[in-house]
């Protein structure tokens, strides 16, 4: 059946359905049969893939991008076989490896040893393979000291590593990447990354789900946009990259005309309340992208029942992937410039950066009140994110675009 | 079919591996360790003895009762643990389940491995107390090996089902303890099969597990061969329960990390 090359991967026409509401007890069974006898609605179905067909060939590194709910982790699973489609055909050939689950199976009560086999044997290897590589397994999780110690007095930094330790050391066809390098120190998602291109170079297949773009560009020749279930774009990395950014500026406009403000990450200890907080384009076309040339202005919204004193206001430019990208707080650069020491009613707080000076990319801001001895934070608030595109056409790497006059003199 | 088997035989490491790890898991920072493989039924043993022999009298064909009851509690207690352990393992490893890929049906079959490995502990101790009753078998007690194998066929077949039936109802996690219970009670551990009325003795030894504990008892203290009418009718159930229970676990396999 599988007369495919090893590491290719074909879907043809897969579309999976998941069934809302499932039958978890025989109540709910019976429920749902007598429900569908009286052609009432049945358990609501959804369609996590509709249709999609693609094929990636041995040694491709694909990224999938999309919102969140659009599939990309119901892809994975179809792939590594852990569910399996309504309708269509996947058809793989190769050994699997996914930075997915690292630690899968570890016991808590077992050692880091003990663990290693039982982690080696779930993702598919011999007892004979994993003897063989021990010594290698243990020196690269750097746990040497720890290896006959039971997992559970591991630091969770500690168990991803030997988690990935082990998963490094099965030597796929197919890797399967989502999103591990979220968790781990610098140090660690350094390491993942140099692990993933070392593979890359030896030929495996690539499967790429991150939501950081910084690293998508980087590791993948090519790339699938996902939205909810459908392919909406396919093809260079860059090109999708952007199809995408511009999906999250119309879809984010349209969200901010419906969007409730209850749809933002508000939250307060005290009596301020910061109801929204907006980050706006400073051309008054309504235009909701920020160019990194312009100007743009966070809003604050507060509300407080009464008046009240506070220390300072602190505003972090956060990019998607959690890098801070700036900090400023309302006490100013000598830190006395005491602003805004006291709130009362309802308002708006704006802070005009002039220009924006970030690279293209998607970022939020955090914003946080202070009380008046600035030891506890009394009203914290998050915006949705935001876009910003540069002037120039091809992205430049980076955090922020400078200001700068270049001057040349000759010295003769 | 064929590739279900070609797949389980390349994870057989993880069957093995697994097994261990159940049985590391159950006894790591207990006090008595595997002690307790022992305890269980010897603690039945004692209960029915004094019950049994001293406050209501149980006719058991002249074997004295401790040894009497004992004999059938130790293959009972495989079959009641491994129903207890391998029913709840796929719904227990839930996050495997969801995110890796493996034969699902080595989660169910660890469990009655591991708890063979206690069946074979408590086995140590019955020989211990045949020995002290003067019980000598014959070859004739050659015939435990294909009950033993009669009787891990009936408990995976039971399992597989029981597995899979719980990733859909959990109804069934209620059920489990209470049907166990009432097994016991269908199957001669109490008391001799010989006092079941001959009229339902055709039904009684439908149940597998009473044609099972029965010629334990048969083959080990009287020394007597099995007799076909209490073994058949179980073994056939069991092929069926089996092939059957394997099937419903292959076929329902694609939807448990949906469903789980």
């Amino acid at each position: 059946m599988n007369i495919l090359p090893i590491g290719k991967i074909v879907f043809d026409r897969v579309s999976k359905r998941y069934r809302l509401g499932t039958l978890g007890t025989l109540r709910g069974a019976v429920a749902a049969l007598t429900c569908r006898e009286r052609g009432n609605d049945g358990p609501r179905d959804f369609w996590a893939l509709k249709d999609v067909s693609f094929q990636i060939e041995p040694g491709d590194s694909l990224g999938l991008i999309g919102p969140n709910g659009a599939g990309k982790t119901t892809t994975l699973k179809l792939l590594s076989n852990i569910t399996y489609p309504t309708s269509g055909r996947i058809i793989v050939n190769g050994r699997f490896s996914s930075l997915i689950e690292l630690g899968a199976g570890f016991h808590p009560e077992l050692t880091g040893r003990e663990n290693i086999f039982l982690n080696g044997a779930i993702l598919g290897l011999s007892r004979r393979e994993i003897q063989r590589k021990l010594d290698e397994i243990i020196a690269f999780s750097e746990l040497e000291r720890f290896i006959d110690t039971p997992v559970k007095r591991y630091s969770s930094g500690m168990y991803v590593r030997l988690g990935f330790a082990v998963a490094a050391h099965v030597e796929p066809d197919i890797l399967l990447v989502d999103e591990v390098l979220a968790v781990g120190d610098a140090s660690f998602r350094h390491r993942c990354i140099e692990h993933m291109r070392k593979l890359r170079r030896q030929g495996t297949t690539i499967i790429f789900v991150s939501h950081n773009m910084h690293l998508m560009r980087d590791m993948c020749d090519s790339a699938m946009l996902l939205v909810s279930g459908h392919i909406s774009a396919m093809g260079s990395t860059g090109d999708v990259i952007s199809e995408y950014e511009k999906l999250l500026l119309t879809t984010e406009a349209s969200q901010s005309d419906l969007g409730p403000p209850s749809s933002l990450s508000v939250n307060s200890r005290g009596q301020i309340i910061l109801s929204k907080i907006e980050v706006l384009s400073s051309l008054p076309d309504a235009d909701t992208k920020l160019a990194s040339h312009r100007d743009a202005t966070v809003r604050i919204h507060y509300q407080t029942p009464s008046p009240q004193n506070i220390g300072r206001i602190d505003l972090r430019m956060m990019r998607d992937d959690g890098t801070l990208c700036s900090a400023i707080d309302s006490l100013g650069s000598t830190g006395q410039d005491r602003r805004f020491l006291e709130i009362s009613g309802s308002g708006v707080i704006d802070v005009l950066y002039r220009p924006l000076q970030l690279t293209t990319g998607s970022y939020y801001v955090i914003v946080r009140v202070t009380d008046p001895s600035d030891s506890l934070v009394i009203a914290s608030g998050q915006s949705l994110p935001f876009h910003v595109y540069e002037a120039y056409s091809i992205p430049e790497p980076g955090l922020y675009i400078p200001r700068v006059n270049w001057s040349k003199h000759d010295l003769d | 079919m064929f590739e279900h088997w070609v797949k389980l035989y390349q994870y057989r490491d993880l069957l093995w591996l697994w097994t261990l790890r159940e049985i590391r898991v159950r006894y790591k920072q207990s006090l008595l360790g595997v002690a307790w493989a022992v305890l269980q039924p010897l603690a039945l043993t004692i209960i029915f003895t004094v019950i049994f022999s001293y406050l209501v009298r149980v006719d058991t064909d002249g074997i004295p009762y401790p040894i009497f009851s004992y004999v059938a509690l130790v293959p009972w207690t495989f079959f009641a643990t491994s129903l207890n352990f391998g029913i709840a393992s796929l719904v227990n490893n839930m996050n495997l389940v969801t995110k890796i890929y493996f034969p699902r049906e080595i989660l169910p079959m660890a469990s009655v491995g591991a708890a063979f490995v206690d069946f074979f502990v408590s086995a140590v101790i019955l020989a211990g107390m045949m020995l002290f009753y003067g019980i000598r078998p014959g070859w004739v007690s050659l015939w435990v090996v294909p009950l033993l194998v009669l009787q891990i066929a009936l408990t995976t077949a039971v399992v597989l089902l029981g597995a899979a039936f719980l990733v859909f109802f959990r109804d069934v996690r209620f059920i489990v303890p209470l049907l166990i219970q009432i097994w016991m009670y269908a199957t001669p551990i109490i008391y001799p099969a010989t006092s079941v009325p001959l009229q339902f003795r055709t039904l009684y030894f439908l149940n597998p597990m009473a044609g099972i504990i029965d010629g334990y008892r048969r083959v080990l203290l009287l020394g007597e061969s099995l007799s076909p009418d209490t073994i058949v009718p179980g073994a056939i159930l069991t092929l069926v329960l089996l092939i059957g229970g394997y099937i419903f676990f292959k076929r329902s396999e694609p939807v448990f990390a949906d469903l789980i």
